[in-house]
């Protein structure tokens, strides 16, 4: 079935996605890069894992349900990441510079 | 907060009619299609329609463009593949070739909804991540310095803006 | 060609939660205050796709239900910090 292969590769984009996301999270120097890496990287895996899921739903409202949790999650990830960000610079996290002197 | 304005008859039905069959199209994808539960869809709807008026009278809101949002959407999700891919590209180099810096952008969009579209927005965007809304600015952390923040920023603020019809 | 999505779902549901363990751990160790908060953003995004991974490995249906709760959860709770965040006394308020 194409549906299921387009499927399969949506899914395993997605993981591959939130690899990296969690790669960026380890590797990354300070806190707004890592914010950098949670924000983009997972959410498309989520994205993409979504995507995928949807076009092996049984009907139209299935799959509408399940590409609605992706819209709330873009929100809630760029209102925590901004939560975030700004709590660092509060506290006076300075961002990472290459080279520092 | 909520405070109740004078909003003409006609705006505000128009408004509840929408904003009710956006509601009734969020139950029947929650319900799977399924209406056994009616008369709970017809209470919950009309309770949702009825609180969103409340929180959100018809007219503090400006007027969206149905065609803004859809090309909005469209341009959305290729600019979030394409932040997807730079970031997940720089976790995976051995070396990440990472150039941060803070930088203020100056906001030309209006307060309110359309500032905060552009916020979120920017942050799932390649490279950019807001930090700190004040005043009639934006700090954005970049990943890489050299990238044309400005130009990036201005082609964002249009597509907000061609949402909000007013907004300019 | 022979495509079982329900087996993949469930493997890929595996590799997430391997995912979210290591990013957890990351989180938790710090070093500052913020770093600990990229919990929150975990939940949000890993944890809905293993949920709705599972919901397809399993075939519950139900778990679709959970992930979409936890996704308006998270995005209300966001809501709510982000707006904490930018309404300081003496700094830019940016209600309409």
């Amino acid at each position: 079935m194409l549906l299921d292969l387009l499927s399969a590769l949506l899914l395993l984009a997605g993981a591959a996605f939130f690899f990296a996301g969690t790669v960026g999270l380890l590797r990354f120097p300070d806190i707004y890069t890592r914010l950098h890496a949670l924000a983009k990287a997972d959410n498309l895996g989520l994205g993409c894992v979504l995507a995928g899921l949807a076009l092996q739903a049984d009907s139209l409202a299935v799959a509408l349900k399940l590409l609605a949790i992706w819209p709330l999650a873009l929100i809630a990830s760029a209102a925590v990441g901004y939560s975030i960000a700004r709590r660092a610079e509060r506290l006076g996290v300075a961002p990472w510079q290459e080279r520092q002197p | 907060m909520p405070h109740r304005q004078q909003t003409s008859h006609a705006t505000t039905s128009r408004s509840a009619l929408r904003r009710g069959a956006i509601f009734a199209l969020l139950w029947l994808a929650a319900a799977e299609g399924n209406l056994n539960a009616w008369p709970l869809a017809l209470a919950g709807v009309a309770g949702a329609t009825a609180a969103s008026l409340w929180l959100l009278p018809a007219k503090t809101l400006l007027p969206i463009s149905a065609g803004g949002l859809l090309r909005f959407l469209v341009w959305f999700v290729r600019q979030s593949l394409a932040g997807g891919i730079q970031v997940a590209g720089l976790a995976l180099q051995r070396q990440p070739a990472l150039r941060p810096a803070l930088i203020e952008v100056p906001l030309t969009l209006p307060p309110g909804l359309p500032r905060l579209l552009f916020t979120a927005a920017l942050s799932l965007m390649p490279g950019t991540l807001g930090v700190r809304l004040q005043g009639d600015t934006l700090l954005v952390h970049v990943l890489d310095r050299r990238q044309p923040l400005a130009d990036d920023a201005a082609r964002l603020a249009n597509r907000v803006a061609a949402v909000f019809r007013e907004a300019r | 060609m022979n495509l079982d999505i329900a087996t993949l779902s469930l493997g890929l549901a595996i590799f997430l939660l391997l995912n979210l363990i290591a990013a957890l751990w990351r989180a938790a160790r710090g070093p500052t205050p913020a770093d600990r908060m990229l919990a929150a953003l975990l939940f949000g995004s890993t944890g809905v796709g293993i949920l709705v991974l599972l919901a397809f490995a399993g075939g519950h249906p139900a778990l679709v239900d959970v992930a979409l709760t936890l996704a308006l959860l998270a995005a209300i709770s966001g809501i709510a910090f982000a707006q904490r965040a930018w309404q300081k006394p003496g700094e830019e308020d940016d209600a309409p």
